[in-house]
């Protein structure tokens, strides 16, 4: 007769092997917003040059952009067993020209015009972030503002996230909204330019995080956001039947996008693959597809390198047009090359050494874009679209 | 478009709900930092900032922070 089946206490090596495995943020929720027990701080400085325009599709003798530098720092200390505090602080600064308006060529073809003198901004943003992390709960709550010469934003965020029992899977739910203010530069000497304007941003994202098995984990989120108020941009100009014309969009924009993303972890090769996606559609008709590819490469305990493409198309807004043969009834105009269709081809190269208690990164990124890039054909194709190169170089500690 | 790729969220959210729970010993390769949603985080940041200042696209899985004044 065979004995009872008693199950066996855990020796001490298993016990002290779960504790620690528990004691790692990502065994204990599908998201990776759970508390990190150690305080930490990362710095890092980014610089980058968007390429000078070629001169055969400029009008006059500026054909260069913004040169623009941004330093960031991020500070994470934890309070008692429940709290986190986090600050994240930017400040960049920008020199150069902008695109102005677009005016038709001889032969029809759209040229840019720059705008003339350097512009040079500086942009200071801070961002506060209370968290609370329970059994299964996660609740954080953010304050911020950003700062220009001639742009101040303040904003709020909610965010609550919730664990199944299983810790399989988590749901979020975040909300924020922004007050934003422009006060244009040189409103007195260009007179299509507004002296101060305003407007308002609400956003709703609800996302779920799952594990799929031992190597892959996988999230889809939907965010909406609304935007009211001054929507259109007080430097930009739009070329109207050979007027010269106030860039004007509406006065509101309802955005959605459907995002997903999958990691899966590749054994045989000391790597991760993350692959993700994110449908965009908004009220001004512009719908967009953004596909990102990136290979986590291991190499030996300390150091990762991570090659990526992404790949990003738009179609344009139902107002847009490089210029304006006649008026159009609704009142609305913009040249702008945000608004206009095309594609572009990121391609990027970052770095990361892990040593005792600190870590190094450092990335390098080019950003391509043509009309001929994008899902659709495009008719003429906006002279101003930009391409930059930017390198990156950053530290972090762990207190 | 748009309506089928809800379709193809929703059936891979069934299909996730069927996995079996991972012990938390089975978990070692999900707490590898390559296997975070944004293994560097200020990289992120920086990038959702350059590409809302340079595309007509905004929006993901973050909770939207403050803005710029390129509209």
């Amino acid at each position: 007769m065979s004995k009872p089946f008693k199950p066996r206490r855990p020796g001490p090596a298993l016990t002290a092997l779960t504790a620690a495995a528990l004691a790692l943020p990502a065994y204990q929720r599908a998201e990776a917003a759970s508390r990190d027990e150690q305080a930490g701080v990362s710095v890092r400085a980014s610089h980058y040059t968007e390429d000078a325009l070629d001169r055969s599709q400029t009008a006059g003798d500026v054909t260069e952009r913004f040169d623009i530098t941004v330093g960031q720092a991020k500070g994470r200390l934890p309070v008692g067993q429940r709290f986190e505090l986090s600050l994240d602080a930017a400040y960049e600064t920008l020199s150069g020209a902008s695109p102005w308006f677009i005016e038709p060529d001889e032969n029809g073809e759209p040229v840019q015009v720059m705008s003339g003198a350097t512009i040079d901004d500086a942009r200071t943003d801070l961002l506060a972030t209370v968290s609370r992390y329970g059994d299964r709960d996660t609740v954080s709550a953010s304050v911020g503002t950003s700062r220009e010469d001639d742009y101040l934003s303040y904003n709020l965020g909610l965010k609550w996230s919730r664990d199944t029992a299983s810790r399989q899977t988590t749901w979020s739910l975040g909300a924020s909204a922004s007050d934003d203010v422009i006060t244009p530069t040189d409103s007195d000497r260009f007179p299509l330019r507004p002296e101060e304007e305003s407007k308002q941003s609400y956003s709703l994202v609800g996302s779920l995080s799952r594990i799929l098995g031992k190597l892959t984990t996988w999230q889809t989120a939907l965010s909406l956001r609304y935007l009211t108020g001054f929507l259109s941009d007080p430097y930009k100009q739009a070329f109207v039947d050979g007027t010269i014309l106030a860039d004007s969009r509406p006065d509101s924009r309802w955005q959605a996008a459907l995002s997903t993303r999958l990691r899966r972890r590749v054994t045989w090769a000391q790597a991760s693959l993350h692959a993700d996606y994110r449908y965009f559609v908004d009220e001004w008709e512009v719908n967009s597809h953004t596909v990102k590819l990136a290979w986590h490469q291991g190499i030996g305990s300390r150091w990762e390198l991570a090659p990526s493409l992404r790949y990003y198309s738009q179609s344009q807004a139902f107002f847009y047009r490089p210029f304006y043969l006649q008026e159009r009834d609704d009142g609305l105009y913009s040249s702008d090359y945000r608004l206009s269709p095309y594609g572009a081809l990121t391609y990027a190269l970052s770095a990361h050494y892990q040593g005792e208690g600190w870590s190094l990164v450092g990335a390098v990124q080019r950003y391509d874009s043509e009309a001929s890039l994008a899902i659709d054909s495009v008719g003429l194709a906006n002279p101003g679209l930009v391409d930059f190169t930017l390198v990156s170089f950053g530290v972090e500690w762990r207190l | 478009m748009i309506q089928r790729l809800i379709l193809l969220v929703l059936l891979l959210a069934l299909t996730a709900c069927s996995t079996t729970p991972l012990k938390p010993w089975e978990r070692g390769h999900l707490a590898e930092r390559s296997m975070a949603w944004e293994p560097d985080p200020l990289a992120a940041q920086l990038d959702e900032h350059v590409y809302f200042s340079k595309e007509a696209s905004s929006g993901g899985a973050g909770t939207g922070g403050g803005g710029c004044g390129c509209n």
